[in-house]
């Protein structure tokens, strides 16, 4: 996963990713790291894995990175183009992941984004949904931003 | 030159022209779907265009869908059109050469790949252009 976070983050942002941190997904949701509001994407995979990738990054952070993919400024991106940027992130890291771990993915597919907007105390996390659950930090550009990898 | 890019994500379509500009590509105009639908729609009714750029993973009507309904419906023959995905296993992207496209990249791309894959596929419109 960090091979696949890194080259995402260097690739189309030119933005260097610092290494992940491993960080107790049950105890220690994005609310403890990443400030209010802010965005979780999410993709599933089905296939020889089943599960979920989600991206968690502050709306801030969502609109300084559409401002670096798109060349706007970061005061005018509109809450639908930061919201776009989280998913379309979420599904370039898990399908870069996903071609990391499986040659034959021929029978691996990944659904489209779907992003939300967290903006209360209310505990959103897929990890409660699934067995195994991952979640990476990284920073990137001093912007921290969590990766889970949950399987079912 | 006049492209067509189809990305369900209004980023990842500004992505594309950018990268399109920064390869060297002068695009006169940029038109822009969302899905397979979106696109077909256009190429049925806009002035003909020079080159077709799609993601794959649409919700909707897909880029391997739109490829084929393209063909059936005789859109644009000729046009390059080229696949930008993170979908890349072999079985899709044979179906997708299949359908009629040119190549594919997988995301994360740079401008320098599309670059190198797309332009040598618009030697011809460029040179008559």
């Amino acid at each position: 996963m960090d091979e696949a976070a890194v080259e995402v983050f260097a690739v189309m942002l030119n933005l260097s990713c610092t290494p992940s941190q491993t960080i107790p997904t049950r105890f220690s949701p994005p609310e403890s790291i990443i400030t209010r509001p802010y965005l979780t994407a999410r993709v599933n995979f089905q296939g020889t894995l089943d599960g979920a990738c989600t991206v968690q990054c502050s709306k801030e952070t969502a609109a300084e990175l559409t401002a670096t993919l798109t060349g706007r400024n970061p005061g005018d991106i509109p809450d639908t183009l930061c919201a776009d940027t989280a998913g379309e992130l979420c599904n370039m890291i898990a399908g870069s992941w996903k071609i990391r771990q499986h040659p034959e993915q021929a029978a691996y597919t990944l659904s489209c984004p779907t992003v939300k907007t967290i903006v209360s105390d209310a505990f959103h996390h897929p990890a409660r949904r699934f067995r195994e659950t991952v979640t990476l930090l990284y920073r990137v550009a001093d912007h921290p931003i969590t990766v889970n990898l949950a399987f079912i | 030159m006049r492209a067509l890019i189809i990305d369900d994500s209004s980023v990842m379509r500004k992505v594309v022209e950018r990268a399109l500009r920064q390869a060297g590509i002068e695009l006169s105009e940029v038109l822009q779907a969302g899905n397979g639908n979106e696109a077909l729609e256009i190429l049925r009714t806009a002035e003909p265009v020079d080159l077709i750029v799609s993601d794959i993973n649409m919700p909707g009507m897909d880029g391997l869908q739109f490829l084929e309904q393209r063909r059936v419906e005789n859109l644009a023959p000729g046009v390059p059109i080229f696949m930008i995905t993170t979908e890349a296993s072999v079985t899709l992207v044979h179906r997708a050469i299949a359908g009629g496209a040119r190549g594919y990249i997988c995301k994360p791309f740079t401008p320098e790949q599309i670059r190198v894959r797309i332009v040598p596929l618009l030697l011809p419109s460029l040179a008559s252009a």
